[in-house]
């Protein structure tokens, strides 16, 4: 069983009953399915830092880079004023991602601890600056899509991303398959492996296993999916800019993980939402609403020392 | 009869600074024997199997295991020739249940470990390797537990299984008896005995009994350097042995 | 590129590094004894900043404000880690950094708050204005030196502290057994008060003395913070030492790098950091 826990099938069981029924409470508000749309990709970008942050103990504070590679690489692949083929052009983006990740990773994985915290966050600063020092792609104003792909598998075509509520269920799509990867991934051979070296690198080294193969391995998968939401967002809202590569977004995604339940993985989907939840309603509240997001984050932090999923795992297993 | 030198080392040493934790070590291990270390506190022995795993690169100095070169490369290298260690500080997974611990030596026996999708808990193989480790060094009712919530010695015996459920050639054993209380020490001692027959054991240990009646060669060091390799009896009446541990058998007695 | 030319970026880069060291050696300093990461180093420079642009627009005097801006960090360091910083020592590094983030947001918001976002200026006070010749063409303004004096002397004191007294001592102890300070009697919860006291105080001082060299606007602390990592990661977490020496390369090279490949200038501090890396995976004066 891959949803080992009681607390994490009934989450999961409610999350996606009400994700199914959302467009259809609200139809009328595109507004509202597009902020839904939003959470939905950021989910997925933070479940895929959960899993190499929570699971695998890569702690790293420079996976937005690939958040913003995926945005960027889609326009520069992609002639401007063509519908090309989503599904084709999603795989050849994250075939790029894929190889920038083993590169990047053969460099950062020989560090650990503090430093591999640091040096994931210069390469992604060193990105950000080459991307707002750039003309040709666009400088700090970054660059636009004008005209979103297509859809169409062999000649079937029943998606079109310019409507809200079909991005909508191709998120939501997203969110499933991210997950049962992850899941799957980790309750695998593999997976075994990988956990191991997290709990006790030095043992699991004792025992034969070659863990930076796993661990570069692990830094792909992760990397790559977190493309994968970059591309999805830019696509939603037609346009990339470097803000997608920023330590904060890094930081930001980190906090929701931290947030849900690190580790978890479905404690990032929760911590996804809640976070966007509480901005959402401190922006409304008051023009200074960093200052109660700071506020609740440090009482979570000194509260609930699990994160959410933590608090929830508390009460309902046995 | 002699048998085979399975492992040797050829003026090993290793040196911290202006530290030398390790001078000049040239020693043979022969294979299918029980071959014990030992040596006042800071002698060098946790030093000089830290380094026949692989986890500490020497200073200077070779090691050969069957005839190759091997010193320098990365530890999961030995452990692929078949070295296996055993920690003198208790290092298991402790969160995790016993069989759990044991299934992840046995894992790369059996399977390729980079399969992304195939279960855990799919391959039988590996789950018996586990079990049979677990039962060998007699954890067979705690197989279910979580490491962390068994006793101190039952951990010491974990500690064992995992390097058993590698199936290695040769045996690296630091101190497995550390903190073990005089029914435990017996067992582990019955059991070494046993696995003397199918593996090369190395062995460090403070229990003098147990060394003395486990060990077919016994080597002695001293503050880093080779003091004497032989038989027990031979070790036993060397001057230069009781002159190295005089003072220090008061001390830990008196201790 | 002129003689004259470089060695007044010279002069620059190292008495941008000198500052930089400053800041640096608080982070490190806090790091290496007590292991907490503070990700809200960079909101204390910024700190420090505001509060002595504040004071001269309220006093008129530079000085005046330096001393209060200084007084009112120090108590704010001391009240953040009995508050929050001492919850954090058994945790991990995770924690750490969250909590951290928080503080930037509630130290960021209330800058928005207390002082508004517009950029501000500290004028160079009148006493140190004004530019010393050095060659026919060129002079270089006083202030600079004087910062870099500054830095220079707190750096001395810095290093006195540290492997003369007493204090100092136990700040090298902490650094590598707590147990044993522990042991040694100490109590070592004064201990990291004061340590880290002593590391907000010397972000916000470098803030002050940089307040009349540069715009002192929101988002300040976080760009500072982002080259003050790599400079202690090019140094060696815990390295005060390393950190002097990281300080003054990425002081130089992003100085001369502005000058010479102004669109590539950003990127080579980064690009810096990871060649050090590679070849000292922790750091040149790694512990």
């Amino acid at each position: 069983m891959i949803f080992e826990k009681r607390t994490e099938r009934i989450f999961l069981a409610i999350f996606f009953v009400i994700a199914l029924c959302i467009p259809l409470f609200l139809e009328d508000n595109s507004f509202f399915v597009g902020k839904a749309t939003t959470i939905l990709i950021l989910a997925v970008f933070v479940m895929s830092l959960d899993f190499l942050v929570g699971r695998v103990g890569l702690v790293t504070l420079g996976h937005a880079l690939f958040y913003g590679l995926g945005g960027y690489l889609f326009v520069i692949v992609t002639p401007e004023y063509e519908a090309v083929n989503f599904w084709i052009y999603a795989m050849y983006i994250m075939g790029i991602s894929a190889l920038v990740a083993l590169v990047v990773g053969v460099v950062v994985l020989r560090t650990s601890g503090i430093y591999f915290i640091m040096i994931t966050l210069a390469i992604s600063q060193m990105a950000y600056y080459f991307f707002f020092d750039s003309l040709e792609f666009g400088g700090n104003d970054g660059l636009f899509i004008f005209m979103k792909p297509e859809t169409s598998i062999f000649g079937l075509n029943f998606l079109n991303l310019d409507n809200p509520t079909h991005f909508y269920y191709l998120s939501l799509l997203a969110v499933l398959v991210t997950l049962l990867a992850i899941k799957i991934i980790l309750r695998s051979r593999f997976g075994r492996i990988v956990e191991a070296s997290r709990l006790n690198p030095e043992r699991t080294e004792a025992l034969g296993y070659n863990i930076f193969a796993f661990r570069l391995i692990s830094y792909i998968i992760g990397s790559t999916l977190a493309a994968y939401a970059g591309l999805l967002f830019a696509l939603q809202y037609g346009y990339v800019n470097p803000q997608f590569m920023t330590w904060e977004t890094s930081g930001t995604a980190l906090v929701m993980s931290i947030l849900g339940g690190m580790g978890t993985i479905y404690g990032a989907i929760l911590g996804t939402i809640t976070y966007e939840g509480l901005q959402y309603f401190f922006e409304h509240m008051s023009e200074d609403w960093m200052l109660f997001m700071g506020g609740a984050i440090i009482l979570m932090v000194l509260l609930l020392r699990k994160g959410l999923a933590g608090y929830l795992e508390k009460l309902l297993e046995k | 009869m002699a048998n085979d030198i399975i492992l040797e080392t050829e003026s090993l040493s290793k040196h911290w600074g202006g530290i030398k934790a390790l001078n000049d070590i040239s020693l043979q291990f022969q294979d299918k024997q029980l071959h014990g270390v030992v040596g006042p506190n800071g002698a060098g022995k946790s030093t000089l199997l830290n380094m026949l795993c692989g986890t500490l690169k020497p200073t200077s100095g070779c090691i050969f295991h069957k005839g190759d070169q091997i010193e320098g490369m990365k530890p999961w290298k030995f452990v692929r020739r078949g070295i296996g260690r055993s920690f003198q500080k208790t290092n298991i997974y402790a969160d995790v249940t016993c069989l759990e611990n044991c299934a992840v030596a046995a894992q790369r026996r059996f399977t390729g470990s980079f399969n992304l999708f195939a279960s855990r808990h799919s391959n039988k193989l590996v789950r018996e390797a586990a079990e049979k480790a677990l039962c060998q060094v007699g954890l067979d009712s705690r197989i279910h537990t979580v490491a962390a919530e068994i006793s101190y010695g039952e951990q010491r015996q974990l500690e064992l299984a995992m390097v058993l459920a590698t199936d290695p050639c040769i045996l690296l054993l630091d101190e497995p008896m550390a903190g073990m209380g005089h029914e435990e020490s017996q067992r582990i001692i019955e059991l070494l005995n046993e696995l003397k027959q199918t593996y090369s054991i190395v062995l460090v240990e403070h229990d003098m009994d147990a060394i003395f009646e486990l060990s077919d060669q016994l080597t002695v060091l001293d503050n880093g350097t080779h003091l004497i390799t032989g038989t027990v009896d031979e070790v036993r009446n060397e001057p230069r042995v009781k002159e190295a541990y005089l003072g220090k058998e008061d001390e830990e007695e008196a201790a | 590129m002129s003689t004259e030319l470089f060695f007044v970026q010279l002069i620059n880069g190292l008495q941008y590094g000198l500052l930089l060291f400053l800041i640096a050696s608080g982070l490190t300093l806090v790091f290496g004894v007590m292991g907490i990461l503070n990700l809200a180093h960079g909101s204390m420079y910024m700190v420090g900043a505001y509060l002595v642009w504040y004071f001269v627009a309220v006093t008129g005097s530079f000085t005046v404000s330096a001393i209060l801006s200084a007084v009112i960090a120090l108590g704010l360091g001391i009240l953040i880690e009995r508050v929050l910083i001492q919850r954090l020592y058994n945790r991990n590094h995770l924690d750490q950094v969250l909590l951290t983030i928080g503080m930037i947001f509630v130290f960021n918001s209330l800058q928005s708050i207390l002082w508004g976002n517009d950029p501000y200026g500290v004028a160079v006070p009148d006493a140190l204005s004004g530019s010393v010749p050095f060659t026919d063409n060129s002079s270089y303004p006083v202030y600079r030196i004087f910062a870099a004096f500054i830095c220079i002397a707190i750096a001395a004191a810095l290093y006195f502290v540290v492997s003369k007294t007493r204090l100092g001592m136990l700040i090298r102890a902490g650094e590598s057994n707590r147990e044993m300070v522990e042991a040694l009697g100490v109590n070592i919860k004064s201990l990291y008060t004061i340590v880290f006291a002593i590391g907000v105080m010397l972000a916000a001082v470098s803030g002050i003395i940089a307040a009349p060299m540069r715009s002192i606007v929101p988002g300040m602390g976080e760009s500072v913070l982002i080259t003050c990592f790599v400079v202690v990661v090019i140094g060696g977490m815990g390295s005060i030492k390393g950190a002097f020496v990281g300080a003054l390369l990425v002081g130089v090279i992003s100085t001369f790098a502005a000058v010479l490949m102004p669109t590539m200038s950003n990127m080579i501090i980064y690009i810096f950091m990871i060649l050090v890396l590679l070849v000292k995976p922790q750091g040149l004066f790694a512990k």
